[in-house]
């Protein structure tokens, strides 16, 4: 599964961004050659195609921060500074169907941090999500498919602040519920599919060291694009847009404390047997002025291994 | 290859990474200096104590930073006897450092923070909670309570 978001360390953007992970997570199509059904794996691969029962994935992401954007969106590299920074993380999903309609998941996330000479890790925070396809993509001629999304983040790793490394590489998690619940619209067209998904994330509020933050509804956007060829494989682009407001820290917002991030990556699925599937992808914040706000950029990889069962 | 040779080979080994995964020293932070005019100045939120800060390293940078606050009252004279609480924030990400400060003033209204564990890039704020016990005003014009906070200040630094 393609999860083009940022930082584990960052409060919202982490938990937002599980939740958003996990809602693709229920978005899993099987390696079959139809576009309707190869599409939705693409960036998601522990998704249920309809003959799928359940699946279980295992997912190792790196990446590389490797500048910020502003509070005013400006765009700094990190070059020739000590502020670079790697992330991994290994994934445990599992997808269950509910019913015909129906699916469930859930990601166990492994957090990896090094930063400033140290690394850290642990359990990172737990993703359940649940997805209902009311007209699949492949039932439908001329309007696309629509499902419903939605999914919770519990705070199962470390808050910043509640570990013991100066570097906060121990920090694995939000410290806060996140909820998050989105729309998918897919339209296929023989070998070709899209898709356009819309998420509204809300965090609860989060108190350390004597300061209560509280976060605006965070809104995300991501577009796909991509192909289906003759052997099954399949590829695609996409584009990722987060966006959140000022958070209220102890009763007042800084101004200037919104997040912003954009991503673009290419995709790619390939069926290695009848109920296996590997995917990758390679993504990219994209690191000009305006497209980021208060996070860090970086680029990164993923590869997962599927096996469903029918 | 000979037994002995490859246990001692695998025992080197081992030590070398058991010595490598130890937990590796706290970031330490340069000699402070607090060269030329302040970086920031600026008003607490009161109105009625004026601030001015410098950071050391003047470009503050991920790992341990500091902070020197020379603190004035409304004409311009030292406020000596305070007691500042400093929490670096990070407002957009809502959390703050896994390390707090400590404050100690080295000269009348001259007060130095360290360590300011900025273990990350990004729009940091100091969260600066400024008290004064009672019957020891100083030279500000708002003598407070024992134990209460009299007034504050945020000031922030983005940090590359």
């Amino acid at each position: 599964m393609t999860r083009p978001i940022p930082r584990w360390k960052c409060l919202n953007p982490r938990g937002a961004a599980a939740a958003l992970l996990v809602a693709l997570a229920a978005h899993a199509r099987p390696a079959a050659a139809q576009a309707c059904c190869a599409g939705g794996a693409l960036v998601s691969p522990v998704r249920l195609a309809p003959p799928e029962d359940y699946a279980v994935g295992l997912q190792t992401r790196v990446r590389n921060d490797m500048g910020l954007f502003g509070a005013d969106g400006s765009y700094t590299s990190f070059a020739n500074t000590s502020s670079m920074e790697q992330d991994v993380e290994q994934d445990l999903a599992i997808s269950f169907r509910l019913a015909r309609r129906a699916q469930v998941s859930l990601v166990l996330p492994y957090v990896e941090t090094h930063r400033l000479d140290e690394w850290g890790s642990g359990l990172g925070d737990v993703a359940v999500s649940a997805r209902y396809d009311f007209k699949l993509a492949a039932e439908m001629t001329t309007w696309p498919g629509f499902a419903l999304l939605g999914g919770v983040v519990f705070p199962t790793g470390k808050a910043v602040g509640d570990g013991t490394s100066p570097a906060a590489t121990d920090a694995t998690g939000t410290g806060t519920y996140n909820v998050t619940l989105g729309i998918d619209v897919e339209k296929v067209h023989g070998a070709l599919y899209g898709a356009l998904n819309l998420w509204g994330t809300y965090s609860g509020s989060n108190s350390s060291q004597g300061v209560t933050t509280s976060y605006p509804l965070q809104l995300t956007a991501l577009a796909v694009a991509g192909y289906v060829f003759e052997n099954e494989a399949a590829a695609a682009l996409y584009v990722n847009f987060l966006e959140r407001g000022d958070t209220t820290v102890n009763g007042t917002s800084p101004p200037g404390s919104g997040l912003r991030l954009t991503t673009v990556g290419i995709t790619g699925l390939f069926p290695v047997a009848d109920d296996w599937r590997l995917s990758g992808s390679i993504y990219t914040d994209v690191m000009l002025a305006s497209f980021g706000r208060n996070e860090q950029a970086g680029a990164g990889v993923t590869a997962t291994l599927v096996r469903a069962w029918r | 290859m000979d037994g002995r040779i490859a246990f001692r080979l695998t025992v080197a080994s081992a030590a070398i990474l058991v010595a490598g995964c130890g937990q590796p020293p706290p970031p330490t932070a340069a000699a402070l200096v607090f060269p030329g005019a302040p970086a920031l100045t600026m008003a607490s939120a009161s109105g009625g104590l004026n601030i001015g800060l410098w950071w050391s390293p003047p470009q503050p940078t991920v790992g341990y930073d500091a902070t020197q606050l020379a603190i004035t009252d409304t004409t311009g004279a030292p406020v000596t006897g305070l007691t500042l609480a400093i929490i670096p924030w990070m407002p957009a990400h809502g959390h703050g450092a896994s390390v707090l400060p400590t404050v100690s003033e080295i000269a009348p209204g001259v007060y130095v923070a360290t360590p300011l564990d900025f273990f990350m890039a990004g729009n940091w704020e100091l969260m600066t909670a400024i008290s004064r016990p009672a019957g020891d005003a100083g030279s500000a014009s708002d003598a407070g309570s024992a134990g209460a906070i009299d007034d504050s200040a945020d000031p922030t630094l983005e940090v590359p």
